[in-house]
């Protein structure tokens, strides 16, 4: 069970005091893939780095499956995480990179299963330099289900890459997720991304970052980015909040809000 | 790649040239005080075959190696937790600098008065002369370390002897090996001096004594076999050792 729940009052940059978080509440189901979408700056980063234990210098707290989140080496949950950039170690073999999370050589198997799974079987050997990009995201990819995580954190994993490749590695993440259901919180500022992925879409205003919106996503799966209901939920979205991705909802938006397909939750 | 394939030509043939102009002028000149390269590898020999050259140049090698192991263990310590600790930079840096600027001679002399004429003091005093290189150059490594890639080991919850081994020494590896060639180079000399001071055995002894006789042939012979150790080290284990962590570069 990896529920989690983010009760963060406020986090605060250590250089200069800048607030960057201030009264970010959201939770996520075990299991549920929820993005947090924001413009830049809305300390979405920041959010992942304390859900994963990396930060802790914050007020509030984190919890994973109903302990809380002390520190990155006791952490309840078993954490992969992908990061914005794919993060490899260029001075080990793509089937280091993953071996590096693992406990022991036993899984030595799992690495090779998984290498197949991302389409780099022929790979192993090679050194992330003589990888091209979405090559490089597929390790990372690989790395993060390696550890067989129960959490799954995704900071912008396919930003900067070009739509054929990005699209190949968001069917690649959801056949993985499919199979071994970590829950995930994946932060992007692409809506439709969101769309396509998700079971729920948590809304967050420019700095210092607040929820401001959350909506389930019903739409049945598998679906594509490029589905008639995605585009029309992204533009029904932002009929209705025109300014939402840039971390705004009108004053107005604590009421009711149309009925349809999205249903707002308390944000 | 033929400049690669070329490379050793390359770096005989700046040697093979030196040793032509070296044999064109003692010819020419034809004064004791310059011996041919030929006479050199003739005495050369001679010192092998009555064997107090191979035992010389084996207890001057064996200080070296001690004096290199130490400096490049303690420099290197010291040096990463002055670039990860700032208080402790500001604390040691003025020591530091101290450490960079006294000259050989002093912390030998000093090594001597203070420890006695004995091995102890011979292989401090060329470690204490070498350490604040290494400091400088691992702390100027553990400075530029990538946080962001310690932070993947971090967050993947990987145990600490893996992160330093896999993640943070390699990004030190360009910095350790530049102080430990810088490091080898300077050893090599401040070796000799050593010997020459306060030891009874050892190259730098033996040139001493030829230095008392004029035997510039001697002492010649002795700097070429020094020089081919020199040479072989560098050939047998430093460049293999660089290829071998800088494969992955493309």
């Amino acid at each position: 069970m990896t529920e989690i729940a983010v009760e963060i009052a406020r986090k605060h940059f250590a250089s200069g005091g800048v607030e960057a978080l201030a009264e970010c509440r959201f939770t996520a189901a075990t299991g549920e893939f929820v993005s947090l979408v924001g413009p830049s700056g809305a300390g979405k980063s920041t959010i992942l780095n304390i859900v994963g234990g990396l930060d802790h210098d914050y007020g509030g707290s984190v919890t994973a499956g109903g302990r809380i989140v002390t520190g990155s080496s006791h952490h309840p949950a078993r954490i992969g995480y992908m990061f914005q950039e794919p993060r490899l170690m260029p001075w080990l073999t793509v089937a280091q990179n993953i071996e590096l999370v693992l406990a022991g050589v036993r899984q030595r198997d799992d690495v090779v299963r998984l290498l197949e799974q991302v389409g780099l079987s022929g790979r192993a050997e090679s050194f992330p330099g003589q990888l091209s990009g979405g090559m490089q995201r597929r390790v990372s990819l690989a790395r993060a289900f390696a550890v067989r995580p129960d959490l799954l954190l995704m900071d912008e994993p396919f930003v900067s890459l070009d739509e054929p490749t990005a699209q190949r590695l968001r069917n690649l993440l959801l056949s993985l997720w499919r199979e071994l259901k970590p829950t995930v919180l994946f932060v992007t500022h692409h809506l439709r991304e969101a769309i396509a992925l998700s079971d729920r879409i948590v809304f967050l205003s420019s700095s210092p970052g607040r929820v401001i919106h959350e909506l389930e996503i019903d739409i049945p799966r598998p679906r594509d980015l490029n589905d008639t209901s995605i585009q029309k939920l992204y533009e029904k979205i932002l009929r209705e909040y025109p300014k939402i991705l840039s971390g705004r909802v009108p004053a107005i938006a604590g009421g009711a809000p149309e009925t349809g397909s999205p249903q707002r939750r308390s944000a | 790649m033929n400049s690669v394939k070329a490379a050793p030509w390359l770096r005989a043939l700046s040697l093979l040239g030196f040793i032509a102009l070296w044999q064109v002028a003692a010819q020419l000149l034809a004064i004791p005080t310059l011996p041919t390269p030929v006479s050199v590898v003739a005495s050369l020999w001679g010192h092998l075959i009555d064997g107090e050259l191979l035992s010389s140049l084996a207890i001057t090698l064996w200080r070296v190696v001690l004096s290199f192991a130490i400096a490049m263990v303690v420099g290197t310590a010291v040096g990463i937790l002055m670039g990860r600790y700032p208080m402790l930079d500001t604390l040691l840096d003025g020591v530091l600098v101290l450490g960079l600027n006294i000259p050989a001679l002093v912390t030998i002399i000093l090594c001597y008065i203070w420890f006695g004429l004995v091995e102890a003091a011979a292989v401090t005093a060329v470690a204490i002369n070498k350490i604040p290189t290494v400091i400088v150059t691992v702390r100027e490594g553990a400075r530029a370390v990538d946080r962001k890639l310690l932070e993947v080991a971090d967050a993947f919850r990987v145990p600490w002897t893996r992160k330093l081994t896999k993640v943070y020494v390699p990004q030190l590896y360009p910095y350790l090996m530049a102080a430990a060639r810088s490091g080898l180079a300077l050893i090599w000399k401040i070796v000799l001096v050593v010997e020459l001071l306060g030891r009874s055995d050892g190259i730098g002894f033996q040139l001493g004594t030829f230095f008392q006789f004029f035997d510039i042939t001697s002492i010649l012979a002795y700097t070429l076999a020094f020089a081919t150790i020199v040479l072989v080290v560098e050939a047998i284990l430093m460049r293999p050792i660089d290829a071998r962590i800088s494969r992955w570069r493309p």
